[in-house]
């Protein structure tokens, strides 16, 4: 997938700058001392990112510079939502134990023993390590599996 | 010195390698876990233990910033910026080896001024009232977002504006009121280091893995070697001294921590270089600078620890812990009636960075290796392990969410070119530059001339306005010269 830079550029900026612009509008309802060096800080990102647009539109054959986003960029971020999702709902074992293999498969690796020993041996390292050795509770499942 | 003390000393270094090596688990985790097994060990034998954790830990986070961009700890941020180029290029083990040597000299050096300088230091330390902090931290947020994308100055502003707007999320230090939470509990302890870090650094380079594919090194031909990086650690005498001195010095005034030291030693390196177009592409100089820095301030942190009871970061305040846990009393007695055992936790700290290279040497043959293997194996599990270092800290699924969307964001900004450590230092610096500024204030009862009073103040000051104006004066010449053609 490709992009020009100049409007990936801008859409981060004015993303920046609106969240900035939240930032100053809710801290009118706390006092000066909570909202002083805050709101300074706003203020100096919107002064920053009007100055870099104002570079970004005005410089000539910054159309031809392009952003390329790979095609598997997008499918992994739905995985790692996927992944944080799960374990929540699943814990950790269980999720890590269906993550691992699937994105090791989308990555393109075919050979499913090698796959299923790398899974298992992770899951039985992080178990004795964290839960045995350490005492350390891992992320329980939601659903109470 | 006891045969068990000298036995904690080894384990204490590769157990804090280990889980330094892992991102977000890092010295503090791993020596409150292993506090309550120090209860009934002697004095010395519990604090060389948990000191030699901290000394590993601080060192094993920069094998993984080397080998896969990912850093263990906070304190090895900056060592991947040219640590992990030189693994691409096939020199992980010299890179190593770089890292190892210079945490050793920064890590000797800092025990050495901990050993003579310490009542010294720690009343020059408390000469730094909140005004000298405030421009301190003021001081470095400009350096850094001038000297570290100098084709476009401003975009490093605005990656620091933007941390400086989320440091202001949670409790206001100074009134306790909170602030721009949106009604989210989880935020109300407001962005969490951690998995900001583990994010930024760790989540966005596997979303780099994910395009590349392939394996991390470009090459299958292992180039350099240990001993070379041992070597080439003594080419920059001058990076080496400075960076030792900059650690040291900010080991030894409490709340700035290891987390800023690495990164201010990288930039002031990266300034102060003949070559500065080579940082960020693999030079030793780059590996040098943050590893000297970071096991220096180890040490000294500990300084403002022993002598007024002020850890000067998290795993020196788990140190105090143990002190007193064994009924000893941070000041002065420390160093008379209690010598034997400060003195004695002293040489296993020594010890502790003789193991560090004895552990790199043994180990790093097998450790390299990683840099071979295809990405698509690697990355689940390094998002696995991120889960976890996130998680674990604080048992917050809400951690993990937070590392992913500064992976996200990371990303974005990697893609933009837009500098992830000027995002990254407010976060870890925003709120003692915030405490400093109303404290300065409260002070001077509203008085902004409390930031020029002192000598101290004037000298940051100074500094602060030569590295705003030099950068402009500079273009300003370049400019007439141009002219004048």
């Amino acid at each position: 997938m490709q992009i020009g830079m100049k409007y990936a550029e801008s859409l981060f900026l004015i993303v920046c700058g609106a969240l900035s612009t939240v930032f100053l509008v809710v801290s009118f309802d706390y006092s000066d001392m909570a909202r002083a060096v805050p709101n300074i800080c706003a203020v100096f990102v919107l002064l920053c990112v009007l100055f870099r647009l104002t570079q970004i539109w005005r410089r000539s054959g910054a159309e031809k510079v392009v952003l390329k986003v790979h095609k598997r960029a997008g499918p992994f971020i739905a995985m790692l939502a996927g992944y944080t999702a799960g374990v929540s709902l699943l814990g950790l074992m269980l999720a890590s134990a269906l993550f691992i293999p699937i994105c090791m498969y989308w990555m393109g690796h075919r050979r499913l023993t090698l796959i299923a020993i790398i899974t298992a041996g992770y899951l039985v390292l992080v178990y004795l390590v964290f839960v045995v050795g350490f005492r350390m509770p891992l992320p329980d499942s939601l659903l109470g599996l | 010195m006891a045969p068990f003390n000298i036995f904690y000393a080894l384990f204490g270094t590769g157990l804090g390698i280990v889980m330094g090596a892992i991102p977000g688990i890092g010295s503090s985790m791993t020596m409150a876990l292993l506090l309550p097994f120090t209860f009934w060990m002697t004095a010395e034998g519990a604090l060389i233990l948990l000191g030699s954790v901290y000394c590993g830990a601080t060192f094993g986070g920069s094998i993984s910033a080397i080998l896969l961009n990912t850093p263990g700890t906070p304190a090895s941020a900056a060592t991947s910026f040219d640590g992990y180029p030189m693994a691409q290029q096939g020199k992980g083990m010299e890179a190593i080896g770089i890292a190892a040597m210079a945490s050793f000299v920064g890590g000797t050096a800092g025990l050495v001024l901990l050993f003579f300088l310490s009542p010294p230091l720690a009343e020059i330390s408390l000469k730094f009232g909140p005004a000298e902090l405030f421009l301190l931290t003021l001081f470095t947020f400009i350096i850094i977002s001038v000297t570290v994308l100098k084709e476009s100055v401003v975009k490093g502003l605005i990656a620091l504006g933007l941390g400086l707007v989320l440091s202001g999320v949670g409790y206001d230090p100074i009134s306790g009121a909170l602030r721009f939470t949106f009604g989210l509990t989880y935020l109300e302890d407001g962005v969490q280091l951690v998995p900001a870090i583990i994010g930024l650094f760790a989540i966005s380079e596997v979303f780099a893995f994910v395009e590349s594919g392939g394996t991390i090194s470009n090459t299958l031909e292992a180039k350099g070697g240990l001993y070379k990086g041992f070597g080439l650690t003594f080419r920059y005498p001058a990076t080496l001294i400075r960076s030792t001195v900059i650690g040291s010095a900010i080991g030894a005034l409490p709340g700035i921590g290891v987390s800023a030291a690495n990164i201010i030693a990288y930039v002031a390196a990266k300034a102060r270089s003949r070559n500065p177009d080579v940082f960020g592409k693999g030079t030793p100089e780059g590996v040098i600078a943050p590893e000297a820095s970071n096991n220096a301030v180890t040490c000294t942190s500990l300084i403002p620890t022993l002598t007024m009871g002020i850890p000067g970061s998290s795993s020196a305040a788990l140190l105090m812990g143990a002190l007193m846990i064994h009924g000893l009393i941070p000041g002065s007695a420390l160093f008379s009636t209690y010598g034997t055992v400060t003195y004695t936790f002293f040489f296993g700290l020594a010890l502790s960075n003789l193991f560090m290279l004895l552990v790199t040497m043994c180990t790093v043959r097998y450790l390299v290796k990683i840099t071979v293997v295809d990405v698509g194996f690697l990355i689940p599990i390094i998002v696995g392990l991120c889960f976890i270092g996130s998680y674990a800290m604080r048992n917050s699924i809400g951690d993990a969410v937070v590392t992913m969307a500064f992976g996200l964001l990371a990303f974005v900004m990697r893609k933009l070119k837009y500098p992830l450590i000027c995002l990254l230092l407010p976060i870890i610096l925003g709120t003692m530059m915030e405490r400093g500024y109303h404290q300065s204030l409260m002070i001077s009862g509203g008085s902004f001339s409390i930031f020029w009073s002192s000598p101290i103040s004037k000298f940051i000051l100074g500094i602060t306005l030569f590295s705003l104006l030099y950068p402009l004066l500079r273009s300003l010449n370049g400019w007439r010269k141009k002219g004048a053609c």
